[in-house]
């Protein structure tokens, strides 16, 4: 991989996410993929204390078709996110795999509420059959501890 | 739920969830053994685990995801929480599943059964484990579930404002898996990120907006109400019943008002 392709990577995804292309986003998970956002600050457990998420394929896949669904009540009216980046910063990089972490913040609204987080964002990528894609996330919120109210998107 | 650990001791397992409701913390109380709104409220996530599930191409040896164990009893129908029972005892505390609940299809853990057996003998083992109570209310603002080693407190901020705690713990002495999954429960059903809790939330945020407009001067909390109901004795009834919301008024009236009503 090249430093662009990730970078490119990075913000290409963000992208997806603000623009509401959740297809498009779950097709860049590998299958064994896990989406982590831990509850604790420095958290090392993700298994055996709670965190906010430790998602699979499958919770990924319920999250977009629930955002999607006729009976979800709490996306009446629907909520909207924004993404703005700093440049990644690339720690570990060869010809089929790379590490990044990425400040973030992301803005999450609906209705008259507006939410701004914070987040560390690392990504690890691998190539696969010539495509990059995502082998695990994990997204640190800045004051991931407080008592938030809703956070119904994916920062 | 002490009893569930085979030395007798539980430990509090990481940091808790903190979710911040804009409702009254009456109304999350009375959710706690609210068992009507679960397969409307949570269509939108149990409802679609188990489309996906169902949509799925896969073979008799592909694994159910951890979410389907999780998420899709919520989806149960009417009769089975009418079967569930629950059980009301004086001054506001009660608790559903009586005689099974959401809970009590989960998948043995190797190894555990067998030290809770060391330790109680097999009776009393299985009379501990065969406890599957869903809801437990201690009036006015604690809800423990047993057999999943969670406790929230609903700690009131404001009329419409209620911050939720919700702890999990580690049983001493039994097998990683079962904090794993007592910590996934959490995750999944009461963090600020579960779709069930957005479920949830939506309605209780709706509700406030209602109360506050003042239209109606009464909220119903008469389902299954029966004729001469005496909150002072123990009961144990229909699983969809609201006795237990009368029940908690019942004493939230006589605390408030120092035994004058
Ligand atoms: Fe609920």
């Amino acid at each position: 991989m090249t430093p662009e392709e990730i970078t490119d990577f990075v913000y290409d995804e963000a992208w997806m996410l603000d623009q509401g292309q959740y297809h498009d986003w779950l097709d860049l998970w590998l299958p064994d993929a896990i989406y982590w956002m831990p509850l604790n600050w420095n958290q090392q457990d993700p298994i055996n204390e709670t965190s906010l998420l430790y998602e699979d394929n499958f919770m990924l896949r319920l999250r977009v078709e629930r955002l999607h669904g006729a009976r979800t009540f709490s996306q009446k009216p629907k909520s909207r996110c924004h993404h703005l980046l700093n440049r990644p910063r690339i720690e570990e990089i060869s010809d089929d795999e790379a590490r990044a972490v990425t400040q973030m913040h992301y803005i999450e609204t609906r209705l008259d509420e507006q939410m701004l987080l914070a987040l560390t964002v690392r990504h690890h990528l691998k190539r696969v059959e010539g495509r990059i894609m995502i082998a695990g996330k994990r997204v640190d919120i800045l004051n991931c501890d407080a008592a938030f109210g809703n956070i119904q998107l994916l920062p | 739920m002490v009893d569930r650990s085979p030395v007798g001791s539980l430990t509090v397992a990481g940091a808790p969830l903190r979710y911040m409701h804009r409702c009254n913390w009456k109304m999350l109380v009375e959710n706690q053994t609210d068992t009507c709104h679960p397969m409307v409220a949570h269509e939108s996530s149990a409802g679609t685990a188990v489309k996906i599930w169902e949509s799925m191409e896969k073979t008799e040896d592909t694994p159910k995801p951890p979410a389907m164990e999780i998420i899709a009893p919520f989806m149960s129908p009417y009769e089975f929480f009418e079967n569930m029972g629950i059980r009301t005892w004086p001054n506001g505390h009660g608790h559903t599943g009586v005689h099974h609940s959401i809970h009590s299809d989960y998948s043995a853990i190797p190894g555990y059964f067998e030290s809770m057996t060391e330790a109680y003998g097999e009776d009393r083992a299985k009379e501990i484990l065969g406890e599957n109570r869903h809801n437990t209310v201690y009036f006015p603002n604690i809800m423990i579930k047993g057999p999943i080693q969670q406790l929230r407190n609903f700690i009131p901020l404001a009329e419409d404002k209620t911050l939720v705690e919700s702890w999990i713990f580690r049983l001493d002495g039994a097998p990683d898996q079962l904090v794993a999954r007592t910590a996934m429960y959490n995750r999944m059903i009461n963090a600020p990120t579960s779709m069930v809790g957005h479920d949830d939330l939506e309605m209780y945020e709706r509700a406030q907006e209602g109360l506050m407009a003042d239209g109606l001067e009464w909220v119903n909390i008469q389902r299954l109400y029966e004729e001469g109901e005496d909150l002072t004795q123990e009961a144990v009834l229909n699983g969809t019943t609201e006795r237990q919301m009368r029940n908690q008024f019942d004493a939230w009236k006589r605390f408030m008002t120092g035994g004058a009503a």
